[in-house]
């Protein structure tokens, strides 16, 4: 009785992991398997991770200056500083084999990157729609915490491929302005 | 080889993968990654959850609940292997190593990799014989499982890469190489002076894995070559990529493997 249960179940489980390695399966069973118990193998592959993901931000120390359009923006372009790299975040090549817990970080990243695709491919009228989402609070936390000085700052995510200096790059998203530290 | 024995050895394994991803786990802890200024504070990841779900497990997955945690997996990580080899029953340790996989999958769905998922594999099977360890019918099976798993990891990740172009063209292992995190630099150099063999080694990877059904089929000791090609492939991703969970959670799964092919080949009188 207990075998044939098991046996059961884990023949169910085994079909779902198949199935599971198929895209548009694989999207719909995602938010039933909070335990992260139906595998995706398909590493590497179709298309492999080649792009490093870079977070920078800028602020405008000005709250009382509206940036909430692009021509706000250039209206406004003397307050609005450089743009700079949340240096946590940035891709590094770790130097040991067996260290590396970095990468979790730099994933975290990617990941996020590979759900803004996914939104955006799924809805493509989505807009500012994208900030109520996770993948953008946790992007949008992670330039606030650089800093408490009350500013509005805007965040954007580069991909680059290569290493220095032959590295090639591209703007991957670009947010919009927010008020942020003490006050924002 | 028996199914207990390839369980204990994927046993072992996933316990002393989970020993370096904890090592890390509380390393990124006390960088404060884990905090409410960190790059995985619970205030924000909570929301991809009903808020009873997230209330109720709040007070394991955030501040010093999370440490307790992570502290106590650590400890179980450290100490499975120890028990198998004394002999003792390390079903109460596998458990406490499921269920802090099961917390921290459910905390956080960023950052993971395909090693996390195979060990969460490995460690449920491998509690199987601990729990029930009169009852040799569900070892078999769950060995037999984990050697469907890993079997259907190398199909799916070559069939995939039959849809990739860069894979078709022979060029993912330069691209891949470059890249900066998780790429090598003199690997990359060597792959662009020599454009035909990193043809070769791209198809040999697809093959390798599309063909992996005939490890079953094929008499030893031609089979083996799939096991040598598979201990190459990660051993090399962790060598050039730093991706070192691959070799203990994948490689932990060849005993199970090589036990569902000896299962294989006598069902079908060979």
């Amino acid at each position: 009785m207990l075998t044939a249960a098991l046996a059961l179940i884990l023949a169910v489980w085994f079909v779902l992991s198949a199935l599971n390695q198929i895209n548009p399966i694989s999207a719909r069973l995602g938010p039933y398997d909070p335990l992260g118990l139906l595998p995706r193998w398909t590493f590497f592959a179709p298309h492999p991770g080649i792009y490093d993901y870079h977070l920078l931000y800028r602020e405008c120390e000005s709250l009382e200056t509206q940036l909430g359009t692009m021509e706000m923006v250039e209206a406004a372009k003397h307050l609005v500083g450089p743009w700079t790299q949340v240096p946590a975040i940035c891709p590094g090549s770790a130097r040991f084999m067996l260290w590396n817990p970095q990468r979790r970080v730099t994933k975290t990243i990617t990941d996020i990157v590979a759900g803004l695709t996914t939104l955006r491919l799924t809805y493509p009228d989505l807009g500012d729609g994208v900030q109520f989402t996770s993948y953008y609070w946790l992007l949008l936390h992670l330039i606030e915490r650089e800093s408490q000085r009350a500013a509005q700052r805007q965040f954007a995510v580069i991909q680059s491929h290569g290493f220095p200096p032959e590295r090639t790059s591209a703007v991957f998203f670009i947010s919009n302005f927010h008020p942020v530290g003490a006050g924002g | 080889m028996t199914a207990t024995i390839a369980l204990q050895f994927a046993g072992i394994c996933a316990a002393l993968g989970m020993v370096m991803t904890t090592a890390e786990s509380l390393w990124h802890w006390r960088q404060g990654n884990f905090g409410e200024t960190g790059v995985w504070p619970w205030y924000i990841l909570r929301t991809d959850h009903s808020s009873l779900a997230a209330a109720a497990l709040t007070p394991a997955l955030d501040g010093t609940g999370l440490l307790a945690l992570l502290l106590a997996r650590f400890g179980a990580a450290a100490l499975t292997p120890v028990f198998y080899w004394s002999g003792l029953n390390a079903g109460l340790l596998l458990l406490i190593l499921i269920l802090s996989q099961f917390l921290l999958t459910f905390r956080c769905r960023y950052g993971g990799e395909g090693g996390d998922q195979m060990t969460t594999i490995m460690l449920i099977m491998a509690l199987v014989p601990q729990a029930a360890p009169n009852e040799p019918a569900l070892a078999t099976l769950a060995a037999l499982f984990v050697g469907a798993q890993i079997t259907l990891s190398y199909i799916a990740s070559g069939g995939a890469k039959l849809f990739g172009p860069l894979w078709r063209r022979g060029e993912a292992l330069t691209k891949i190489m470059a890249h900066f995190q998780f790429g090598n630099h003199w690997l990359m150099t060597q792959l662009r002076a020599y454009p035909a063999a990193c043809r070769v080694i791209c198809l040999s990877v697809i093959a390798f894995q599309i063909s992996f059904p005939l490890f079953f089929l094929l008499p030893a000791p031609y089979a083996y070559v799939y096991l040598a090609g598979g201990i190459a492939f990660h051993v090399g991703i962790a060598c050039f990529m730093r991706l070192y969970l691959f070799v203990p959670s994948f490689l932990g799964t060849y005993p199970c493997l090589l036990f569902a092919r000896e299962m294989f080949r006598s069902a079908i009188g060979w």
